[in-house]
């Protein structure tokens, strides 16, 4: 909650100006119930029926207390009756935040400081809605006002260093944090406290970023002593040593990073020597061994720098130490080997001598000394296991199923074999084999939520929905269906994975719920960083803050965004196929037509589709025009911030449904994305919109992630088809597009 | 495997892991809220591609008498498991706690049920069980409450915190609390 500026002003008499006061205490102190009796009491005197300030706070209290309609009804009255009060200006802005419209608040918050500009609570209030929007520059404007008019305080300078940051202006930034730090310096280094440490990391960020390596490193020597965060600072230091090429400098840090986590490979990777021999980190590696016994980093990196017999000395004992201890993750610890066939082979070669000891001894050995404790009998089972997911590597399914059953005869209790074995049938595409085989696995460790997801996903991939609804559900709230759960924890595997299930049965609409869903969600992660504004100065945990702000402007494209936006307009772009339009009976299907005049028609139709298309933009575009123009208007209006229903039989039967997959697909559009599908769809949804610029775009990244892919041919010949029906697009598209285009023409797949 | 410190980048693929592992789940403004309140604490473990395959959230119990941390969560996905990922990523966890805020002891609850975990905390990680909570889980399952005294472990691991004063002039009255437990 936001308190509300107070108003020095009031035009009320003495007892109800009193009472307007305890009216305020009342709100700031969530007793709205009281607030409300109050307000109502000053309303009741005749004279004073309309009072602008009362009827806003009046309506403030009823909207925290849910009564939203009422709400917007009195405040807005205020508002008419006092004009020139900020108060009302202020608590029109409040009311629309809590309802989301930042926008509107914003300009609220505008009016109120036109008549009190330098209020520090809607300077505030402001300031936290423009860093929101990203209005970057009036929140670095509006932090320096508050700085300015506060210096004694801090936290406002702290404030304006960020917003300095994000607009940019690092050098300034730098300077005001070394004020800030200055007023934050305790006297005595016992005060000192984990806030004034984040002051110090966040300026040595900041140095950082602006390149500034020997001041980075002056800093961080300077203030070592008051910094908690050791990892951070010596982290930064380690990069501002690498940067100014003061490798033995960075070594040392190194090493006292790696004595605290021997498990960090970037810590490795950022040694230097002074040869550039391999040899030189496999010797360190065999020193931090011996000092870190239980670490294994310093045995798995010397797997990648070996080769030959070097490199099957030390496999052996590491498979050999693995499959003694049975350790079912062998294999995933090792797989990065598999780059290398060479080592693939030695590694096979290795497996399989000791595949021939252990059967050898397990035949000799009695029973009795097979159950001594100290003898791993087990070591054959994790052979078995292990040989099954070589070959799996290796393609080699039937081999990898011979084993994998083996490992089964030898313990049929164990769940990895069977999980294993639904994912090599998975491999082979028997999906319904692979579904019922993790089942199995499953119903062996009925206590283990991850096992119950992989039985979830495979059943989901088998389209067995129903079932998959089932196992899900014995770990998810009871009371509720598994899948309402699952979409209400943004659990976006399980989103994803039953939408592309439901699709591929043909329920398309209620595959576009879920997606919708997921969209919510990522607009929800979006909002939900207006609490931490506030939040964050007050801890001043200001890196995290400025990651999070900068990691809010990408976040869509998290592959779980990204696969939704994907299957959303794989869909819509069915939909809009299906869709009856003058195209389903245009003559194109009519056998005595010659090809070469078929030909002609369809190029005809096209110009004809794509002079239309440019009229219905420019239409679409002087209509969003006015749509903008008639949001300030209603203004007035009252706010529907509920969400509207998702109902699957109308998301099926979409109006517009080209539009629906722009609206997945276009906050994607401003990040460089790295994702073939993504692009293709894109360039299939956008060259039908019209929008060639967009799709050429699109094609141009096809043809740098997949050169070879046979959709780039087909959308090059889309697109050189272009150039004759360009015409009616506006010239800067058209620039753009021809040098594209020119790009596109001349391209070689490799 | 790779072990570091989680980034605010790191919280949605925490919240998948986590939604992979275990049946208390979180919506991601509850990781956000870790991750922007202390940074230094929480790690995760990723393998060869950079896919996180286990990870910690963890906190400072500030409001308490005693501000102390606690473990959210934590968790392993299946096929990295019994690699040692869990024991290393809690040690980290906790040698931040110490130096960072000074922090005498973390606690933290788990299933009663959950054998491997039990393993984990009370013989490795030498956590000491303080009470059980009855029916502390949504499906009624009961919980304990662990503690594991941080000041002794980090006498032996060589950790400095902060305010070495503090940390060790409580450190008697932390042990009497200690034997209690033990002998109750
Ligand atoms: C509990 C869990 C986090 C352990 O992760 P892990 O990375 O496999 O654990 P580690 O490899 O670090 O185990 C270290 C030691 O703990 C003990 N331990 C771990 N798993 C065990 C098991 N299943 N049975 C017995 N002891 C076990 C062992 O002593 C082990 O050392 P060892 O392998 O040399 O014998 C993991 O099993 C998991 O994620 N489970 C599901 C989620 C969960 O229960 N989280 C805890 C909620 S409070």
């Amino acid at each position: 909650m936001t308190g509300v500026a107070e108003n020095h002003n009031t035009s009320l008499p003495p007892k109800e100006a009193g009472l307007f006061k305890r009216l305020l205490k009342m709100y700031e102190q969530k007793q709205y119930k009281m607030a409300l009796k109050i307000a109502k009491q000053i309303l009741s005197n005749p004279k004073l029926a309309d009072h602008g300030e009362t009827l806003a706070m009046k309506g403030l209290t009823l909207s925290y207390m849910g009564r939203k309609e009422e709400a917007y009804e009195d405040v807005k009255r205020g508002l008419k009756s006092d004009l020139k009060s900020y108060v009302c200006w202020h608590v029109y802005g409040l009311i629309q935040r809590g309802d989301k419209k930042y926008e509107e608040a914003m300009k609220c918050y505008v009016n109120a400081l036109k008549i009190d500009k330098d209020n520090i609570q809607i300077l505030r209030d402001l300031a936290t809605l423009q860093v929101q929007l990203r209005d970057l520059e009036g929140f670095r404007d509006t932090r320096y006002r508050l700085a300015v008019l506060r210096p004694s305080q801090r936290s406002h300078w702290l404030a304006y260093a960020v917003a300095l940051h994000l607009q940019g202006e690092l050098p300034l930034a730098i300077k005001v944090m070394e004020e800030c730090r200055k007023l934050a310096h305790p006297e005595k280094r016992e005060d000192c406290d984990v806030e004034y440490g984040e002051y110090i990391l966040y300026q040595l960020e900041l140095m950082m970023e602006a390149g500034s390596f020997p001041e980075a490193i002056e800093h961080s020597l300077r203030y070592e002593s008051y910094v908690f965060d050791n990892v951070s600072l010596l982290e930064n230091r380690v990069k501002a040593y690498l940067a100014s090429g003061k490798k033995k400098e960075a070594n040392e840090i190194l090493f006292t990073l790696l004595d605290r986590n021997a498990e960090n490979w970037k810590y490795y990777q950022d040694l230097s020597f002074p040869t550039d021999s391999a040899e030189n980190l496999l010797e360190f590696c065999k020193e931090m061994q011996k000092s870190k016994p239980s670490a294994r980093t310093p045995k798995k990196i010397p797997l990648t720098l070996t080769q030959g017999d070097e490199f099957r000395i030390l496999v052996r004992s590491y498979l050999t130490q693995g499959l003694q201890k049975g350790l079912p993750a062998l294999f995933n610890d090792i797989k990065l080997l598999y780059k290398e066939p060479s080592k693939a082979s030695i590694i096979e070669e290795e497996v399989f001598k000791i595949l021939d000891m252990e059967k050898s001894r397990s035949s000799q050995v009695s029973p009795q000394t097979s159950s001594d404790e100290d003898l791993p009998a087990s070591t054959l089972l994790w052979t078995y296991y292990f040989l099954a997911q070589h070959s799996d590597q290796k393609r080699d399914y039937i081999k990898a199923l011979e084993y994998v059953d083996l490992a089964i005869e030898h313990t049929p209790t164990l769940v990895e074999s069977y999980s294993f074995k639904a994912k090599i049938y998975k491999h082979m595409n028997r999906l319904v084999e692979a579904a019922d085989c993790m089942d199995e696995a499953q119903s062996l460790d009925t206590s283990d939520r991850f096992i119950n997801y992989k039985t979830g996903k495979y059943l989901l991939r088998a389209n067995l929905v129903d079932r998959a609804e089932t196992i899900l559900a014995k770990f998810t709230r009871e009371g509720m269906k598994a899948s309402e759960n699952l979409c209400d924890m943004q659990c976006f595997w399980y989103m994803i994975e039953s939408a592309r299930a439901l699709n591929r049965l043909g329920k398309v609409g209620e595959a576009l719920k879920i997606l919708h869903v997921i969209d919510r969600h990522f607009m929800d992660i979006v909002d939900d960083q207006l609490d931490f504004h506030a939040y964050c100065l007050r801890k001043s945990t200001i890196r995290s803050y400025v990651a999070l702000i900068r990691l809010e402007d990408s976040v869509r494209q998290h592959k779980f965004y990204v696969n939704a936006a994907v299957l959303a307009a794989e869909i819509y772009l069915q939909l809009s196929e299906k869709q009856p339009t003058d195209s389903d009976d245009d003559g194109i299907n009519d056998p005595s037509m010659s090809a070469a005049d078929k030909k002609k028609l369809k190029n005809k139709q096209r110009k004809a589709k794509k002079k239309a298309d440019s009229e219905r933009i420019q239409q679409e575009a002087a209509e969003k025009a006015k749509a903008h123009t008639k949001v300030k208007k209603d203004d007035d209006e009252p706010a529907a911030a509920q969400k509207e229903d998702l109902v699957p039989e109308k998301l099926a039967k979409p109006e517009d449904p080209l539009e629906q997959a722009c609206h997945f697909l276009r906050p994607l559009l401003v990040l460089d994305i790295p994702h073939f599908d993504l692009h293709r769809v894109i360039f299939d949804v956008y060259q039908r919109k019209g929008k060639y610029a967009i799709a050429v775009r699109s094609l141009l990244r096809m043809m740098s992630l997949q050169p070879n892919h046979p959709k780039v041919a087909e959308c090059r010949t889309v697109c050189l088809d272009f150039e004759n029906t360009v015409n009616g697009v506006p010239s800067a598209i058209q620039e753009v597009t021809q040098e594209a285009l020119l790009a596109i023409k001349q391209f070689v797949p490799v | 495997m790779n072990i570091r410190c989680a980034q605010v980048a790191d919280l949605m693929n925490m919240q998948h892991c986590n939604l992979l592992c275990l049946p208390e789940n979180y919506q991601l403004k509850y990781y956000m809220y870790h991750g922007l309140s202390w940074p230094q604490l929480s790690y995760i473990a990723e393998d060869d591609k950079k896919r996180i395959v286990g990870y910690v959230l963890a906190k400072m119990e500030e409001d308490d008498d005693e501000p102390h941390g606690h473990i959210t969560s934590l968790a392993v996905q299946r096929e990295y498991r019994r690699l040692g990922l869990a024991q290393k990523l809690m040690n980290q966890t906790a040698r931040a706690m110490v130096e960072v805020y000074n922090c005498r002891y973390v606690s933290l609850h788990v299933r009663v049920s959950n054998r491997a975990a039990y393993h984990l905390y009370s013989v490795v990680l030498q956590f000491k069980t303080t009470e059980t909570e009855p029916k502390y889980y949504a499906d009624g399952e009961d919980a304990y409450a662990m503690r594991r005294d941080l000041v002794e472990w980090a006498k032996e691991e060589g950790i400095t915190p902060p305010h070495p004063e503090k940390f060790n002039k409580a450190d008697r009255k932390q042990r009497r609390q200690g034997r209690q437990i033990a002998s109750s």
